[in-house]
């Protein structure tokens, strides 16, 4: 398709974006920034080029299955209403890749408002962990659209999500740049303790919680590889499919070890917490910490690529729809891998942060500047949630007869947007500017993370959203 | 609460608690007052709340209560833990409507704690710039002018604050007070007004609201609907009126994936005149209203059953109408021509799937039977080859369907989505809108000179009316230079107090 085409030449524009934007923190020079904001906008612009022809893509998949089902050839506005109706965000492929659009499309309207350093550097990271998601996801393939989503709202809907959310997004690494910059209010120490917690919180949750423990085991989706052609497999049970899933060997060990020392390490930290930059043990427990998070994505990719013969019991396999040989891949565990991989950015930025704290601080926008993007940025991401929130009532109203039914999607954005009421609140009315609205702001993308990926992640029960499961 | 210095001085005298209540009672009404004005108990309530969203997300809250306690509840205390916090249900629990209410009994405690000052405020500005108010402003411009300019300065005052400034005159001493946007004040206010219409409407349709399901198959009528009681158990409910199905359609895509699905449904109540009441086709985004009830297309489901068989029947050479008929049903049309599919064969002589037809005609020589045999898979074989007084085609099975049709009734539907509007009015009042605020003062000082203060404040985008008031300032500056040095230096000291502050923190 020739949207996938777009996509991936906007991937490269966003990597090599990166790249100079990275560049730049060693190269101060306004020239080689500005050439790497051109070069984002212009890959910006491709994505749009890729999302408007795979809506022509759709349109073309719709009109033909609607011509072939109701043996009518459709003319005039019918055939608009047809051709239109299947915007470039209705499953989840095109839904990472629409993320990722909603990512750089905050981050440049921050960069003209704002041009805050850095916040080039995560957002472009995260649009391509959001691409890199949407390039591992099985159905990339067009499909007609479901009864449900044949409607109006699901323009305004979608795109008020993925830019709310992304605008969170930004807010919240923005307070993480202004809780490592801003030294007369936190510690450094007190930042990576609190950061090396975010990831033990993601470890124990992607663990299974206490399953980690009294197993010992870290479980991935066993895939079936069909000469190259990799599907999850399983069984059915009534019309759901039940992935099935293995023990990545080693994994779960160091996991455990990682919280382990994370644990030490935290409370190394914290009795260092008076000092900016923790010295001797508590610093060294930090680096033990990393290099064993570091150890953890490591192995599970290494037994992706080497796991290749995977056996099952055979009473298992007797019920798998999908034939062997059975093996581990990325794909056994793309969104853990995303997950891990994004707590594992922020460590390494905190590890940077530890050795170089007033090189990387004298890099960075003052502090007021950075708390002030991350407060508008989580102005806009309220403001947008609220919209999502509403025409997601409206739409369910009209199509489901209930305007709100506490299906988990619903619920996890009506929480993201009550976690911004709370940033708001504590700012404006309690005065908690500063630190502790900026740690409200980096806790908000992980709700956005458990909203909006719970579902397909497998924690939360798959209700009326479903479609984009896969 | 913040204390903006900007702010302090803006705001009218503190709120007078008067003396300490006394009597124990008043003391115990004055702290639940005290507690329920409190941002702390808002934000623990938004913190509950969110809790039990995670709890209600992680616990699948459409299964029923057995089924949770199968698999969640395996030791008795977790049992016991589970169904005291009404798990299975916990949108509906006691514990989650109490911390609604609470929030709600909050936003309003606090819109009539602060309202009032902030009306008053609004409604009531002082047009005359006290010095001691000056000392909180942090945008001034001060400086001393020659009596000569006074014609000058109030012509120069008259530009920056713009035609729609006050001017009063005290003696010798002239105050001009200018403001815009001042209704952004009240955005908070409105948009809690919003968020209370959505709770309270949410409160009262969840305690009258219907959200049932029927299942009707086609051709048959039912008036009892199915609905999820607590702990989504089932039970049902009479409508006092039928719904009918009189048909049901499902379009495919040719790779079997559904593209859409809807149902002709009839309203047959005893209670009306003339039945069926209502007649209308309806789709998944199409629903039907009938008294206060909405009949939404939700699913459809198979029957099982007799095989239907599909006949377009119709004039010879002319219009033909699909009917759906079981073997052995008769089919009579308009002119007493009568057709019974009378068996259904697999496999005829090589040519297919086909059906015997027996049409029976009335003649003048009394009726006359004949029965034939129509293809599937040749539809125009009947037209051509056997040439009759009607076309009969075999267009296939018929599969029967079962219309699943969610019923709802949420009366206070319009009042939540007006709270929408009104949330969304106030957020775009609240985000959008800044109250800000001009003041000019032109007093004698002695020698012959005149003091003249130019102050600006603003509530919210202090960046923007910081840029704004510069501008003003530039104006100002190129009619009387750049004023005086004290007010730059108090202006610096309060900027830096301002930056320790982490200044862009309005108040509501």
């Amino acid at each position: 398709m020739t949207s996938t085409l777009f996509f991936n030449l906007c991937g490269a524009g966003y990597f090599l974006g990166l790249f100079l934007y990275l560049a730049n923190l060693a190269i101060k020079k306004a020239s080689l920034r500005r050439t790497a904001t051109l070069l984002v906008a212009v890959s910006f612009l491709t994505q749009i080029a890729g999302l408007v022809v795979r809506w022509h893509e759709a349109g073309l998949v719709e009109l033909q299955a609607a011509e072939r089902a109701t043996g009518l050839t459709l003319e005039g506005a019918q055939r608009f209403v047809v051709y239109t109706r299947h915007p470039p965000w209705s499953n989840l492929y095109e839904m990472m890749v629409y993320m990722a659009w909603g990512v750089v499309f905050v981050f440049l309207v921050s960069e003209v408002k704002f041009r805050i350093r850095f916040a080039g550097i995560f957002a472009l990271a995260l649009a391509l962990v959001s691409l890199g998601l949407a390039s591992l996801t099985t159905d990339a393939a067009i499909k007609p659209l479901v009864p449900a989503l044949q409607s109006w709202w699901i323009m305004i809907h979608v795109v008020s999500s993925a830019v709310g959310y992304a605008a969170g997004t930004l807010g919240a690494v923005l307070s993480l740049l202004f809780l490592v910059k801003a030294k007369e209010r936190v510690s450094l120490s007190s930042v990576a303790a609190g950061t090396l917690v975010v990831s033990m919180a993601l470890f124990l949750l992607l663990g299974r919680g206490a399953h980690l423990f009294t197993t010992g085991a870290y479980r991935v989706k066993l895939m079936s590889d069909m000469g190259g052609d990799l599907n999850p497999a399983g069984r059915f049970v009534g019309n759901n499919f039940h992935p099935y899933y293995v023990p990545s060997p080693g994994v779960g060990l160091v996991m455990i070890a990682t919280l382990v020392i994370a644990a030490v390490a935290v409370a190394l930290l914290l009795r260092a917490r008076k000092d900016d930059v923790p010295q001797g043990l508590a610093r060294y427990a930090y680096f033990a910490a990393f290099g064993a998070t570091t150890a953890t994505i490591g192995l599970i990719l290494l037994n992706a690529f080497t796991q290749m013969d995977v056996q099952v019991p055979p009473e298992v396999a007797a019920e798998m729809v999908v034939p062997g040989p059975w093996r581990l891949a990325v794909e056994s565990a793309q969104w853990d891998l995303a997950l891990f991989g994004i707590a594992w950015g922020g460590q390494l930025f905190l590890l940077l942060a530890l050795l170089f704290p007033d090189k990387l601080r004298s890099l960075m926008a003052d502090s007021a500047r950075l708390d002030r993007a991350a407060y508008y940025s989580i102005l806009v991401a309220f403001a947008l949630v609220a919209v999502v929130l509403v025409t997601g009532a409206l739409w369910a109203h009209y199509a489901w007869g209930r305007y709100w039914g506490w299906d988990p999607k619903e619920t996890g954005a009506l929480v993201i947007w009550i976690t911004y009421a709370i940033y708001l609140h504590a700012r404006v009315t309690y005065g908690w500017v500063g630190v502790p609205s900026a740690i409200i702001g980096v806790v908000g993308f992980f709700i956005i993370i458990a909203g909006f990926l719970g579902v397909n992640l497998g924690y939360f029960a798959d209700g009326l959203h479903s479609y984009g499961a896969g | 609460m913040t204390t903006h210095t900007a702010d302090v001085a803006l705001d009218p005298e503190g709120v007078d608690f008067g003396a300490a209540p006394t009597s124990p009672v008043a003391r115990f009404y004055a702290a639940s007052w005290q507690l329920f004005i409190s941002l702390r108990v808002t934000v623990v309530t938004l913190i509950v709340i969110t809790a039990a969203c995670f709890v209600g997300m992680f616990f699948d809250q459409t299964r029923t209560y057995d089924e949770h306690v199968a698999q969640w509840a395996t030791t008795p205390w977790k049992l016991q833990l589970f169904t005291f916090f009404e798990m299975y249900d916990v949108f509906a629990s006691w514990w989650f409507g109490l911390f609604v209410v609470i929030l709600l009994v909050n936003v309003i405690a606090c819109s009539v704690e602060r309202l009032p000052k902030i009306w008053l405020d609004v409604w009531h500005p002082k047009p005359q710039l006290s010095d001691e108010q000056l000392r909180g402003i942090r945008h001034v411009w001060r400086g001393r002018i020659a009596e000569g300019d006074r014609a000058k300065a109030e012509g120069l005052i008259a530009t920056v604050l713009g035609a729609r400034a006050k001017t009063t005159t005290e003696g010798d001493r002239r105050f001009t007070f200018a403001e815009k946007q001042r209704w952004g004040r009240f955005g908070v206010y409105v948009v809690h007004t919003g968020l209370v219409m959505i709770l309270v409407g949410g409160i009262i349709n969840g305690k009258t609201k219907m959200d049932g399901l029927m299942m009707i198959t086609e051709g048959t009528a039912m008036r009892l609907v199915r609905l999820r009681g607590p702990g989504n158990l089932p039970y049902v409910v009479d409508l006092g009126f039928s719904v009918r199905c009189d048909d049901f359609r499902l379009k495919t895509f040719t790779t079997g994936d559904v593209m859409e699905y809807e149902s002709d449904l009839s309203v047959l109540d005893s209670r009306a005149p003339v039945n069926p009441v209502v007649t209308k086709k309806i789709e998944v985004n199409d629903p039907l209203e009938y008294s206060g009830y909405t009949f939404y297309q939700a699913s459809y489901a198979p029957v099982s059953g007799d095989q239907l068989v599909q006949l377009d029947v119709g004039p010879r050479g002319g219009q033909r109408r699909t009917h759906s008929l079981a073997i052995g049903d008769k089919l009579t049309l308009d002119d007493g021509t009568t057709f019974v599919p009378v068996e259904v064969i697999e496999e005829f002589a090589g040519l297919g799937a086909a059906v015997r037809v027996q049409e029976t005609s009335p003649t003048p020589a009394g009726p006359r039977t004949t029965s034939y045999v129509v293809f599937r898979s040749y539809p125009d074989f009947d037209r051509e080859v056997r040439r009759g007084k009607f076309d009969v085609q075999f267009r296939g099975f018929d599969q029967q369907y079962a219309t699943g049709i969610q019923v709802g009734r949420v009366p206070w539907v319009p009042f939540i989505f007006a709270g929408f509007v009104v949330l969304f009015v106030g957020m775009a009042m609240a985000f959008l809108m800044s109250h800000r605020r001009y003041w000019a003062r032109l007093v004698p000082v002695g020698d012959g000179k005149l003091e003249l203060v130019i102050a600006g404040a603003a509530r919210r985008h202090q960046y923007a009316f910081a840029d704004e008031f510069a501008r003003l300032r530039t104006t100002v500056a190129a009619a009387f230079g750049e004023g005086e040095r004290k007010a730059d230096r108090a202006r610096a000291l309060r900027e830096q107090r301002r930056i320790a502050k982490l200044g862009d923190n309005p108040k509501p």
